[in-house]
């Protein structure tokens, strides 16, 4: 198969990130996010739980239990993927409520549809401080 | 055949795929030459290597003494032959005197049951929180 690399991927992987997290920390838009997902094929771990397609994506989303979310992206890192996809690391510090911020890790995996990009992974990690036994 | 078919326990293969790739750099990091092909990509602290040389000769770089701890592991098929895997975790160098935590992406493509290459990598130190 020969490579379909997007030579955008930098671009797209950073402005999608953005939009992403305004969606995502404004309650009124919110579940606009699942417009990104697919109905079948997108794969979302939480913490390690695994949930697949766009309406148990956001069950799980939707779910969470904090009044106000803020998140703040440090790094973004994109590459192009050999079937036109594109990868994006993105480290960040999260805060929810009065809690002290906590940092994170998330990576999306962004698959073309149409003439747009649809969330086909996605994976969400806190950065814990000590490392478990 | 694809070699990711559904049913395989993609997060154990993948498991060990890295577990096989930190280990050999730990201990000799030419090794890891056969892992990635001419398009291989790595992205490192904000550079981007391409090709085995390339990669191998940044992470020749870095401490001879450094210790991968993996602190999480997520991993999810991804093309017919490929498996995406999610890492965070620590690097112990300077004999455990001083530890980086890290995020760690791969793009695994299976060429058989037993080899993988790398297609992409990404990799960042968490400097901050």
């Amino acid at each position: 198969m020969s490579a379909q690399l997007n030579p955008q991927y930098e671009q797209i992987g950073k402005a999608f990130t953005d939009q992403y997290y305004q969606m995502f920390d404004n309650p009124a838009t919110r579940a606009n996010l699942q417009q990104l997902y697919n109905a079948e094929q997108s794969l979302l771990s939480f913490e390690g739980q695994q949930m697949q397609g766009a309406v148990k994506i956001m069950e799980k989303l939707g779910g969470l239990t904090f009044q106000k979310i803020q998140h703040l992206v440090t790094t973004v890192d994109c590459q192009p993927m050999f079937d036109g996809g594109i990868l994006v690391n993105v480290l960040g510090q999260l805060k929810t409520d009065d809690d002290p911020p906590q940092s994170f890790m998330q990576n999306f995996v962004l698959k073309p549809s149409a003439d747009s990009f649809f969330i086909q992974h996605d994976v969400f990690r806190l950065v814990l401080h000590n490392v478990a036994a | 055949a694809p070699y990711t078919a559904a049913g395989m326990d993609v997060k154990k293969i993948a498991h060990k795929w890295c577990t096989d790739y930190y280990q050999q750099h730990q201990t000799n990091r030419q090794v890891l030459k056969q892992v990635y092909k001419p398009d291989s990509k790595l992205t490192v602290t904000n550079d981007d290597f391409v090709g085995p040389d390339a990669i191998v000769e940044k992470f020749e770089q870095w401490p001879k003494d450094s210790v991968f701890q993996v602190v999480s592991f997520d991993a999810h098929q991804n093309m017919p032959n490929g498996i995406l895997a999610f890492v965070m975790g620590k690097l112990v160098f300077d004999n455990g005197a001083n530890e980086q935590r890290f995020a760690h992406v791969f793009q695994f493509i299976a060429e058989s049951e037993a080899a993988f290459y790398i297609q992409n990598e990404i990799f960042q130190f968490i400097n901050f929180g």
